[in-house]
C-alpha cells in the first residue's frame, strides 16, 4: 500500500472519506479478529439460510412494499389535507409534493386502496420477519466496516430495519387500539414510512443485481419438489452457514411455512373489510356486530365516548346550513325535504369498511337551498365539544357535489341510532369514514 | 451479495463499470473504487437516500415526544434481532428433543408438524396480543362499544385449529407412509417397534 503514486485532485475526497474507516480496519485487524471472524461465521448453522432464499422473501418485499408505499400515500391523498383543519402531518414540507383532489367515484375507491393497505400489511409481516431471520448474521459481520461503502451501507439498513419495525409497530398497533406512546400516530406513520423508503431504495438500489444473480442460482420449481432428504446448502455466498447442522426443514418446507402464516393471517383478518371472509376473521380488530338490527354495524366513537349532552340531540336541534344565507332546520323538516337513498362504504383508515343503505338529504339540495354553488367545499361540523379530534372536517367539492353525498338521516330504513351519529351524519362516496361527521351540527359551504 | 466473499471491500452491485474507458479515467476510478469500496453510483445513491432520510429526520425531530420516536426505532432494530430472534431459536432447539432417541427414522418426523402451527400462532400472537390479552380495552371500548375480551378464545381456536390440522396431516401421512412402505408394516408387526418409536416421538 505504501509505493503508491500521490493521488490526482479528484481523488482527494475519496481519500479523505477513506480515512475514518482506514483507522477503523488497522484497529480492528489481525489475527485475532480474522478468528473471531471465523468464531462468529460458525455460529450460524442453518443449512437453508443464503442469498437464495434471501432473494426469494426480497422478491416478494420488492412487490409488497412499493404497493404498501403507494395506498399508504393515497390515504393521505384521500384525507385531502389541503383543505382546513384536515391535515394531520401539517410539517410535511416537500413530502406532499404528490398531493391531488381525492377523487369521490366510484364509492368504494378509498375501501379498496386503504383495505389493501391494510390487509397487505398484515400478510407481509410473516415475510419480513423471515427475511429479518435470514440475514440475521449480517448484523454480526466481523470487522463490523469494511470500508466507507460499506460504512454507509450499514447506516442505510438502520433506516431498513428500524422503519419497517416502527411502520409495523406504529400499524398494527393503530388498527387495535393500542397506544403504548405519547408521540401522534400520523406523525410517525407517516415521516416513519419516507425515512424507511429512503432506506429501502437505497437496498433495492445496491442489492437488486445480488438478488437477480441470486434467483438465478436455483431454480424454484426444483426447490418446490426438493424434500427434506436431499435438501443441500446453497454453494456460495456471504449468508451460506461455514458450519452447516443437517436440514431439518427444506427450502420448499419453509416457504411453505411462511406462504402458510400469511394465508393465516390474511383468512384471520380480511373478513373486516371483505364481507364473504366475514366468518374465519376471528384476529380482526374490526368487523364484529352486537345483533342483526339496522344500526348493529360497526360503530367507530361512540354517542357516550363523544362527551355529547343527549338533550341537544332531542327536539331541540336544529341544522344549521349557511352559503349565500342561512338556513336553520328541524329534523321533521329534513325529513320533509326530496329523501335520496345510496348505498355507501364507511371506509376507515384502520382497513375495516362496511357497506350500508343510507336515506337522507342530498348535500347538493342542501347547498342550492343556502343558496351555495354546487361543488363548493364544505365544513361540516359536530356537536361534539370543541377539542375533540374528529369535531370537523373539509369535504372538498367533487365531494360535497356528488349527487350521492348525504346529510343521512336514515341507514337500512331506521332512524340513525345514537351510535352512528343521530340526528343526522355525513356519508361521501369514495371519502374515508373519518370525514363522514357525525352528530352534525353546521354545513357550511365555504365560498371558492 | 454473493461476491462480497471473494472481492473483499467491494459492496453492492455493478457500478461504474470501467470496461471502454480510457486508461486515465479507469485508474481513477479503480482508486475511488479501492479507497471509497464500491462506484461513484454507489456513492451517488447513498448520498441521495441518505439526504432524503435527513430531510425527514430533521421533520420528525420537530413534531413532539422525538427521544420517544428515537427509542422506539432503537426497539424495532433489536426487536427480531437481539429479542425475538434468540427467543424463537431457544424454542426451537427445545424442539430438538422431539427427536426420537432410537437409530431408527421416524416413518415420518414429527418435529415440522409441531414446527409449523407453533411458528404460526407465535406471528398471529405477536400480530394481535393487544387485543388477545385486552391491553387496549378501554380505548377499543370507547371506539367500537364493544369489549376485546372475545379475542383470547378466538385466539385459542385459531391456534387449536392450527395444531389439529397439523395432527390431521400427520395422521394420514403416517397412514400412506405404512401404506406405501408393506415390508416395514410386516416387520412392525413381528417386532412390534411402532409402538416404541411413537413414545420416543412423543
Amino acid at each position: 500500500m505504501s509505493d503508491r503514486p500521490a493521488p490526482a485532485p479528484a481523488n482527494r475526497l475519496a481519500l479523505r472519506l477513506a480515512r475514518p474507516v482506514a483507522l477503523i480496519r488497522r484497529v480492528v485487524s489481525g489475527p485475532e479478529i480474522d478468528a473471531l471472524a471465523a468464531k462468529t461465521q460458525r455460529l450460524w448453522r442453518s443449512p437453508i439460510r443464503g442469498p437464495w432464499i434471501t432473494s426469494v422473501f426480497g422478491s416478494l418485499l420488492l412487490v409488497g412494499i412499493p404497493i404498501m408505499f403507494v395506498t399508504g400515500l393515497l390515504s393521505y391523498v384521500a384525507y385531502d389535507p389541503r383543505l382546513a383543519g384536515n391535515d394531520n402531518t401539517p410539517q410535511h414540507g416537500i413530502l406532499g409534493f404528490y398531493l391531488f383532489n381525492w377523487v369521490s367515484s366510484p364509492s368504494w375507491v378509498y375501501r379498496i386502496s386503504q383495505g389493501i393497505h391494510v390487509s397487505l400489511g398484515l400478510v407481509l409481516l410473516p415475510i419480513i420477519l423471515a427475511k429479518l431471520w435470514s440475514v440475521i448474521p449480517k448484523l454480526f459481520e466481523v470487522p463490523p466496516v469494511r470500508s466507507v461503502a460499506h460504512a454507509l451501507e450499514r447506516v442505510s439498513l438502520v433506516l431498513l430495519v428500524g422503519g419497517i419495525g416502527l411502520e409495523l409497530a406504529t400499524g398494527i398497533a393503530d388498527i387495535e387500539y393500542f397506544y403504548p406512546w405519547k408521540f401522534d400516530f400520523y406523525d410517525v406513520h407517516f415521516y416513519g414510512a419516507w425515512a424507511f423508503m429512503s432506506g429501502f431504495l437505497i437496498h433495492v438500489w445496491v442489492k437488486f443485481p445480488a438478488m437477480v444473480k441470486a434467483l438465478r442460482s436455483r431454480s424454484l420449481r426444483r426447490e418446490l419438489s426438493t424434500s427434506l432428504a436431499d435438501t443441500r446448502p446453497e454453494t456460495s455466498g456471504e449468508l451460506v452457514a461455514r458450519a452447516p447442522a443437517p436440514a431439518t426443514i427444506s427450502r420448499r418446507g419453509l416457504i411453505g411455512l411462511v406462504m402458510g402464516a400469511s394465508a393465516t393471517v390474511f383468512f384471520t383478518t380480511a373478513g373486516e373489510t371483505i364481507r364473504s371472509l366475514h366468518g374465519t376473521a376471528l384476529l380482526a380488530p374490526r368487523g364484529r356486530r352486537k345483533g342483526r338490527d339496522p344500526n348493529d354495524f360497526e360503530v367507530n366513537i361512540t354517542f357516550e365516548t363523544s362527551r355529547i349532552d343527549p338533550r341537544v340531540t332531542g327536539a331541540r336541534w336544529r341544522l344549521e346550513v349557511e352559503g349565500q344565507r342561512r338556513v336553520k332546520l328541524s329534523r321533521a323538516q329534513l325529513l320533509s325535504m326530496p329523501q335520496t337513498t345510496a348505498e355507501l362504504p364507511i371506509a376507515c383508515v384502520e382497513g375495516w369498511s362496511t357497506v350500508q343503505t343510507w336515506t337522507g338529504v342530498a348535500l347538493v339540495d342542501l347547498a342550492r337551498l343556502a343558496g351555495a354553488k354546487v361543488g363548493s367545499d364544505l365544513l361540516a361540523v359536530s356537536l361534539e365539544p370543541p377539542g375533540s379530534p374528529y369535531r370537523s372536517a373539509t369535504l372538498a367539492g367533487n365531494q360535497a357535489g356528488n349527487p350521492a353525498a348525504l346529510l343521512a338521516l336514515k341507514v337500512n330504513g331506521a332512524d340513525l341510532s345514537p351510535d352512528h351519529g343521530f340526528p343526522a351524519r355525513i356519508i361521501v362516496p369514495g371519502a374515508p369514514g373519518v370525514h363522514c361527521t357525525k352528530w352534525v351540527q353546521q354545513l357550511r359551504f365555504l365560498p371558492s | 451479495m454473493t461476491a462480497d466473499g471473494e472481492h473483499g471491500d467491494q459492496v453492492g452491485g455493478n457500478f461504474g463499470g470501467e470496461v471502454g474507458r480510457p486508461p486515465a479515467r479507469r485508474a481513477g476510478l479503480a482508486l475511488f473504487r479501492r479507497r471509497y469500496g464500491g462506484g461513484p453510483g454507489h456513492l451517488l445513491t447513498m448520498v441521495a437516500g441518505l439526504s432524503l432520510a435527513g430531510y425527514v429526520i430533521s421533520i420528525l425531530a420537530g413534531v413532539g415526544h422525538p427521544l420517544e420516536i428515537l427509542l422506539w426505532v432503537a426497539g424495532a432494530i433489536v426487536a427480531h434481532d437481539l429479542v425475538l430472534f434468540p427467543l424463537y431459536t431457544a424454542l426451537d432447539r427445545l424442539s430438538h428433543r422431539l427427536r426420537p432417541r432410537s437409530g431408527r427414522p421416524p416413518l415420518v418426523p414429527l418435529r415440522n408438524h409441531v414446527r409449523a402451527p407453533l411458528v404460526i400462532s407465535g406471528i398471529l400472537l405477536l400480530m394481535s396480543f393487544p387485543l388477545v390479552f385486552g391491553l387496549s380495552q378501554r380505548t377499543y371500548l370507547r371506539a367500537t362499544g364493544l369489549s376485546t375480551s372475545v379475542y383470547a378464545g378466538n385466539f385459542a381456536v385459531v391456534a387449536g385449529s392450527l395444531f389439529a390440522g397439523s395432527a390431521l396431516i400427520y395422521a394420514l401421512r403416517f397412514v400412506l407412509a405404512r401404506r406405501n412402505r408393506p415390508q416395514f408394516v410386516a416387520d412392525d408387526r413381528e417386532k412390534g417397534p411402532d409402538d416404541a418409536h411413537q413414545r420416543a416421538e412423543g
